[in-house]
């Protein structure tokens, strides 16, 4: 798999788990930029080997963090995701999803409409 | 007006760090909107990096530096005449001119809509190595603001793959949260440079002013988190020893403070919530201890875990990995919810770092300080120039790039 083949793989699935997780609203790609440098916080000289995406759904008129977090760990397991969902830390639900080396984030807030989708490739190098 | 901020420029250059802002800030708050808008649109260069101006006038003012920059750069890509290297930079100021994120939001009906979100930068720097400091979210309403300082080898060229982990950080620590990539110095480039602290030691009083900065138009409550890795945390270091005032500091991967710093009492500075550290296994960045002591053996320091049962980092690259337990600990600590870090076992490097039941940090350590590393360094450095110019993009890549920033059609997806 290319990077830009694992790229345009996790921005479906991210978007499929988004439309599984708000009834009647689609996802929309918040964030993808293209392909990045993981380490470089560390080492800025590395390769660019890895993709990071950002899905963004919701209802304005329904906050339900627990319900979309747990309705999109349901989409993202019918799809083959290995998924976990973390307690509930002060408001911050969490969940998080793995498949061959992708790596997904669920964020959903108490107070709050918008759930969060966030994922990355495996690092791939060119 | 254009005489005044001159003079104001001059006035607060060596002033103390708080008194410097106040300064600017006072200056900009007495005149009407209209004409500070006029003044940054007229005077970008001076404008764009002053701590204490609002920001909204500073991202102004490093726009129309960059816009500047860009045409600059276009027409000498244009005319044959650019080096790669000028190649490279205006392949990355396209990028810094693109909105790069889009979010959801509620129009006046109520209803669900797309909005494009502006790049926002409180300092553009754009000849040489570069310097920038990026700014997600409203530093003006957050609760809380993070605020990264990236290590070695980080120019502007680096700037799209520090945006996205600092977008990663505001996702993990949630609403409210602003972030602030702070490539204000010119991080080293190479090995070489990393083994001296000059500039960490440059770096530290840009940093304590632009915390300075943040202070006097955050809002009230709001609580700041200094966070640096690598040699970041060598830059973060020096400005904590300098005073430097955030709530919260967390130092991942450090190479060391300095040969004198054995405990966090003689860095941290007044007032501080939290001083915390990682080190995960085998970070031989942190075992060489490069510029003194490794603050994860500091006592008196809170040591998070890096490590759950899905993810173990290894090594001195995976701080900031995805799902990592150091990842959530970092949102953690941002956002405040200090019960909730994990913290980690107080293993030393030998226990680390055992092979077939030997330990390789300390020979790395008395490598790392001695005569060898030296050539070493540079061998390494002359790989990584070799990689940089194969990489260099096409003139065509570079002349296309910039079209589709002027007609801001945003990254591609």
């Amino acid at each position: 798999m290319t990077l830009t083949e694992a790229r345009d793989f996790l921005r479906a699935e991210l978007l499929a788990a988004a439309a599984g997780a708000v009834p009647g609203y689609e996802g929309v790609v918040t964030h993808d930029v293209g392909p990045v440098n993981p380490g470089v916080l560390s080492d800025g000289s590395g390769p660019d080997t890895i993709c990071s995406i950002t899905v963004e759904n919701g209802d304005p008129s329904v906050t339900d963090p627990a319900g979309e977090l747990a309705a999109a760990v349901a989409a993202l397991t019918a799809r083959g995701w290995q998924t976990a969902v973390a307690p509930v830390e002060n408001g911050h639900h969490r969940a998080t999803a793995e498949r061959d080396g992708f790596q997904v984030t669920v964020h959903a807030w108490d107070n709050e409409w918008r759930l969060t989708l966030s994922g990355e490739t495996p690092p791939i190098e060119a | 007006m254009s005489e005044d901020l001159d003079a104001l420029i001059l006035r607060v250059r060596d002033l103390p760090h708080d008194r410097a802002v106040g300064e600017v800030d006072a200056f900009f708050t007495a005149l009407p909107s209209e004409v500070a808008t006029a003044l940054a649109e007229s005077r970008p260069e001076q404008v764009g990096p002053l701590e204490g101006a609002p920001p909204e006038l500073r991202y102004r003012a490093n726009r129309l530096i960059l816009e500047s920059a860009q045409q600059r750069l276009h027409a000498l890509v244009e005319s044959r005449d650019a080096t790669l290297a000028q190649r490279r930079r205006l392949l990355t100021l396209n990028e810094m001119l693109e909105p790069a994120r889009k979010r959801l939001d509620v129009d006046a009906d109520g209803k669900r809509v797309e909005v494009d979100v502006p790049r926002q930068f409180l300092l553009v720097e754009t000849e040489g190595q570069g310097r920038m400091i990026e700014v997600q979210g409203d530093l003006r309403t957050a609760r809380n603001i993070a605020v990264l300082v990236p290590g070695m080898n980080n120019d502007l060229e680096r700037v799209r793959s520090q945006s996205v982990r600092a977008k990663e950080i505001g996702e993990e620590a949630g609403p409210g949260t602003a972030t602030v990539v702070w490539l204000g110095y010119h991080a080293p480039l190479g090995l070489t440079e990393g083994r001296s602290t000059k500039s960490a030691r440059e770096a530290a009083p840009l940093l304590c002013r632009s915390l300075e900065g943040i202070a006097v138009v955050k809002a009230p409550g709001a609580k700041v988190t200094l966070i640096g890795n690598s040699y970041g945390a060598q830059a973060v270091s020096r400005a904590m020893l300098e005073g430097a005032r955030a709530h919260r500091y967390l130092l991942t991967g450090s190479p060391g403070v300095d040969p004198s710093i054995t405990s966090g009492a003689q860095m941290t500075p007044p007032g501080t919530e939290l001083f915390a550290v990682a080190r995960s296994r085998g970070d031989y960045v942190s075992y060489a201890e490069q510029h003194g002591p490794d603050p994860a053996t500091f006592p008196d320091v809170v040591r998070i875990e890096t490590d759950n049962s899905q993810i173990q980092i290894t090594g001195h690259m995976g701080y900031f990995n995805k799902n990592s337990e150091s990842m959530t600990n970092v949102g953690r600590i941002v956002r405040g919810d200090l019960d909730a870090v994990t913290l980690a076992a107080r293993t030393t490097p030998a226990e680390e770092s055992r092979l077939l039941g030997t330990s390789w940090a300390g020979p790395l350590r008395t490598l790392g300080q001695s005569k060898a590393a030296v050539p070493i360094s540079k061998v390494f450095d002359g790989l990584a120039r070799l990689r940089t110019v194969a990489s260099t993009p096409s003139r065509k890549t570079v002349l296309d790039s910039t079209r589709r920033s002027r007609t801001q059609e945003g990254p591609e997806r």
